[in-house]
């Protein structure tokens, strides 16, 4: 099996599994393409020629790094976006403009009784975004904890906090569907 | 209960990838055929053939015109095979005389 072959059987087992990761802490589809599209772009580019064992943790590692840079210019897009937006607005005082929408945190007045996984995806949404990147990449990637830890750029009692916390979390949220 | 909860939320999010549309699939794919196939040659160097004439042109014309100090002599010769001035050839007697000079 060529090298280009063996990429290739490496992305398709893991492109749909990125894609979500980035729709979750997007929120955007068209972002979410992007990112992925870019970090198997730059794993083919950079690091096609490491072993074959290393592609995940690479993988994942670049993913993160994408998407902390696209969170990194939403932050300056939007604060920009805020200070036109507030210069303009002449109801800017006004406190039910400034309540923010919590809808999207509370999955049981939004999903349908029973939809466990709306209800899922709307907790995982509004969870702070390293929780949920370090919950989807333990549990559902399956990367230990080192790996884990390696792919946020942090230290690996960071990973076991943030796990803890994100499932505390959806515990809490998801007890309504239980 | 977590392991529970833990493994119904895996199951629930293994689901959703099997619900991704047709539009998503294919663009992934689409990104997937990309980053594997081999890099196009890169076009970077390839103006650098057709610039080396040019630029080897502009160098010789660049080049410091290092010619050599003219040989009294030849100098003497020449004004011989025109009409000779006497104080001319005086003065090219005792150039001569100098450089002979110098060189010894």
């Amino acid at each position: 099996m060529t090298e280009g072959a063996r990429l290739s059987a490496f992305l398709a087992a893991h492109e749909a599994r990125a894609f979500r990761l980035a729709q979750f802490a997007t929120r955007n589809r068209e972002d979410a393409l992007d990112i992925v599209q870019d970090a198997m772009l730059s794993l083919a580019r950079n690091y096609a020629d490491r072993d074959e064992a290393t592609w995940r943790a690479l993988f994942y590692r670049i993913l993160e790094s994408r998407i902390r840079d696209w969170q990194r210019r939403s932050w300056v897009r939007n604060r920009l976006r805020q200070f036109f937006a507030h210069a303009e607005d002449p109801d800017r005082d006004d406190p039910l403009e400034q309540q923010a929408d919590t809808s999207a945190a509370q999955p049981d007045t939004q999903v349908a009784a029973g939809e466990f996984r709306a209800g899922l995806e709307a907790a995982l949404s509004a969870l702070p975004w390293r929780q949920q990147q370090a919950f989807l990449l333990r549990l559902w990637e399956g990367l230990d904890i080192r790996a884990t830890a390696a792919a946020m750029q942090c230290s690996e009692s960071s990973v076991k906090t943030h796990y803890a916390r994100a499932l505390e979390k959806l515990r809490q949220a998801l007890e309504y569907h239980r | 209960m977590s392991d529970d909860l833990e493994t119904r939320i895996r199951h629930a999010l293994e689901h959703s990838l099997h619900e991704l549309d047709a539009d998503t699939r294919r663009r992934l794919a689409a990104a997937r055929a990309h980053a594997a196939s081999p890099p196009a040659p890169s076009l970077r160097w390839w103006w650098l053939p057709a610039a080396t004439l040019p630029l080897a042109l502009i160098a010789i014309m660049l080049w410091p015109q290092a010619s050599p100090p003219p040989d009294p002599s030849l100098l003497l010769e020449t004004v011989l095979e025109e009409d000779a001035d006497p104080d001319l050839l005086l003065t090219f007697d005792l150039l001569l005389a100098e450089d002979a000079d110098e060189t010894s």
